[in-house]
């Protein structure tokens, strides 16, 4: 059973190495706009979170996430 | 100003849509620039992380306006008295002082580069542009936003083309899907595309199996980057 903290470190590590940035540039108000370079980016890391979690996202609420920190709770609510 | 821009696209439809690319401006400082801002922008540029990125968009935004103006032999206004202000939805709009300019624009970054266009909104229901760079990409991404046909056609290409043609169907996608004004609401697999297999336009879209009336293109510059618009029709 994951801990919060169990997905709040899995999403910030899987971020850091689909984006290649440092981890610790990541922290739960980075906003993913500034994170990623452009939409194809975007769409890998969601593909990424899709297969690492081993759900389908709705792209719906997909498109309301904009922090780090709304993608953690996301994961929780989706791995529940 | 004119060195910070490269105008591209020269046949047809690129010519006549006065398509911008703006580089290079993200060596300078942003300070440089703000005289092209109004004072609304100005204020929504001190709240931005990306200050730079942000303020290319806008730059292409505006030059495409003067081109669109040019274009129907309209007069031009001053940069700083246009503000290009983003809708609740997040999409762009331009505005005369208060006043909503009754057009449709679209803009799109990818790095440094960033395209603006803009079209009339009476023979449009909307415009979507997009640009991206060429990059490596896994089969797994290219599955999950190509259709069967689209897939098989990226496995007939050569390796060198392969990330080429990739680019091309995300980006045409990503223009249609904004000309909608779904951005990635819709996953961009629901869209389909066929192509002129001889010169790979665009001849027809689809959502799931509707087709979509719309004019669309694409080009690359050295295959380095693919830009893509797409307006949507009024029928």
């Amino acid at each position: 059973m994951r801990t919060p903290e169990d997905i709040a470190d899995e999403v910030k590590r899987l971020i850091s190495g689909q984006l290649s940035i440092p981890i610790e540039t990541i922290d739960v108000s980075s906003q993913i706009a500034d994170l990623t370079v452009d939409s194809i980016q975007l769409f890998e890391l969601l593909i990424a979170f899709e297969a690492f979690y081993q759900v389908k996202a709705s792209y719906d609420d997909v498109v309301k996430l904009n922090t780090v920190g709304d993608i953690i709770n996301y994961v929780e609510h989706k791995t529940k | 100003m004119n060195s910070t821009f490269a105008e591209i696209g020269d046949k047809d439809f690129w010519q006549k849509n006065k398509f911008l690319v703006i580089k290079d401006i993200q060596k300078s400082s942003p300070d440089r620039h703000t005289s092209y801002l109004s004072q609304a922008e100005i204020s929504v540029l001190e709240t931005k992380n990306r200050k730079l990125e942000w303020l290319t968009g806008r730059l292409a935004a505006k030059e495409s306006l003067s081109k669109y103006l040019d274009l129907k032999s309209l007069p031009r206004n001053k940069p700083g008295d246009i503000s290009v202000l983003s809708k609740n939805s997040g999409v762009p709009t331009f505005y005369l002082g208060k006043e909503n300019l009754d057009l449709h624009l679209s803009i799109s970054h990818s790095g440094d580069l960033a395209v603006a266009n803009v079209c009339d909104s009476s023979g449009y229901l909307g415009i979507g542009v997009d640009i991206e760079t060429v990059r490596d990409f896994k089969t797994r991404i290219v599955q999950s936003f190509m259709t069967g046909l689209e897939f098989s056609y990226y496995l007939d290409q050569d390796k060198e083309t392969k990330n080429v043609f990739a680019t091309v169907i995300w980006s045409t996608k990503e223009s249609v899907l904004k000309a909608l004004g779904s951005g990635l609401k819709i996953q961009p697999g629901r869209i389909s595309l066929e192509f002129d297999k001889q010169r790979l336009a665009v001849s027809s879209v689809r959502l799931d199996d509707k087709k979509i009336e719309l004019e669309t293109s694409w080009t690359t510059h050295d295959d380095f980057y693919i830009m893509a618009s797409t307006k949507l029709l009024i029928t």
